[in-house]
């Protein structure tokens, strides 16, 4: 084995020869201990398992995941950041009544304490300062671009969804609950259906 | 024969290209392997997929090209090697004799012939030596790291790293003198 001597990481990084001692002369009583260890890094691994060959296929997707992950965390900081800004701001507007806006009393009236997805997509806007004359509509959340806008990356946005789902779930939840309301209450009257075409519009 | 891993390769698997990370696999994975069967773990195959699996998705995290990745993967495996052994001495695993496993049977006597030490005669010689001397002499030899690079990996100065080297090296003489293994 000694074109282990020649091998780039035989001196390490510092490009020290190795120590003679590492090396013995071919008739030294430690030359074959020392040649049977180094056969030791030539062993053949098995085949690895379906987890790793996974990762030795497609490489990306384990650090896709963690940098999602990096990116959730401060996503996640910065809704709860705007959550507490948000609830704060809402006491303030509960505290005076000059510093309310529909908005928020539209969100309020909305709030739904198991919710967190709604509560943090309602959260992040700037509402307090809204002018008087802003519509305030419950569908506005929709159109909202500010949650996506922080998701600057092309290749997490598919994949982080809290910032921008929660728009897009709640109301699809409102009309799933919608359905099964009308569902459930085919039978009443047109009330039910007429107040979802309402919705719709 | 696989190719050699260089800075490029290194940066390519950081930027998660799977062709890299398979190039580092194949070229490191002996080397861990061998780590870990002569630091005598009881599967080192499945510890060096550990290793992997826990070392691959963390390339972002390296600098220091190729002797960088190097001395972390051994990082890495040290530390599982440490676990492994730490959980082997708070639950000792009881097993079935399996004979093609037995790294301790004796080999033919033309094998002798040929070979007079082979790699578990070398494992049983190392399980000699203090347990420091025997892990720096074992990632000096197997996993072929600088006194630099096994200083890093173990947490040592690299004074003492020669030092530890120097002696170990003079042990393993003595117990092959005693032993009466000859070349």
């Amino acid at each position: 084995m000694n074109d282990d001597v020649s091998h780039p990481w035989a001196a390490g990084s510092s490009g020290v020869t190795p120590v003679d001692e590492l090396q013995p002369a071919p008739g030294d009583i430690l030359d074959s201990p020392l040649r049977e260890l180094r056969r030791l890094r030539h062993l053949q691994p098995p085949a690895p398992p379906p987890e790793l060959n996974q990762l030795l296929l497609t490489g990306l997707p384990t650090l896709r995941s963690g940098r999602t992950h990096r990116r959730t965390i401060l996503v996640s900081g910065a809704l709860a950041v705007a959550v507490a800004t948000g609830v704060s701001g809402m006491a303030a507007a509960h505290d005076s009544p000059r510093a309310g806006v529909p908005v928020q009393t539209s969100t309020t009236s909305q709030f739904d304490p198991g919710d967190h997805h709604q509560r943090a997509s309602l959260a992040p806007r700037p509402s307090p300062v809204v002018p008087p004359g802003a519509p305030s509509t419950p569908t506005e959340p929709e159109n909202d671009p500010t949650p996506s806008e922080r998701v600057d990356d092309r290749a997490a946005s598919s994949s982080i969804t809290p910032p921008s789902a929660p728009s897009r779930s709640a109301t699809p939840r409102r009309e799933r609950e919608g359905s099964d309301d009308r569902a459930r209450f085919t039978s009443p009257g047109p009330r039910p259906s007429t107040s979802f075409t309402h919705r719709d519009e | 024969m696989t190719a050699p891993i260089t800075d490029g390769v290194v940066r390519a698997a950081q930027d998660g290209e799977a062709a890299a990370f398979r190039v580092i696999y194949e070229e490191l994975a002996p080397v861990v392997l061998g780590y870990l069967t002569a630091k005598g773990v009881a599967d080192p195959e499945a510890v060096t997929a550990d290793v992997f699996l826990a070392a691959l998705p963390r390339l972002r995290e390296l600098s220091g090209g190729a002797a960088g990745l190097r001395t972390f993967v051994m990082s890495v495996a040290h530390a599982r090697m440490v676990d492994d052994a730490r959980r082997r001495r708070r639950q000792p695993v009881w097993c079935q004799y399996d004979v093609a496993s037995d790294l301790r049977s004796a080999a033919s006597a033309e094998h002798d012939a040929m070979e007079l030490l082979g790699a578990a005669r070398v494992v049983e010689l190392l399980r000699d030596l203090p347990a420091d001397q025997r892990e720096v002499l074992v990632l000096r030899v197997v996993a072929d790291l600088s006194v630099q690079e096994v200083a890093t990996v173990i947490g040592r100065s690299p004074g003492a790293v020669k030092q530890l080297q120097h002696r170990a090296v003079r042990k393993l003489r003595q117990i092959v003198i005693e032993q009466g293994v000859t070349a």
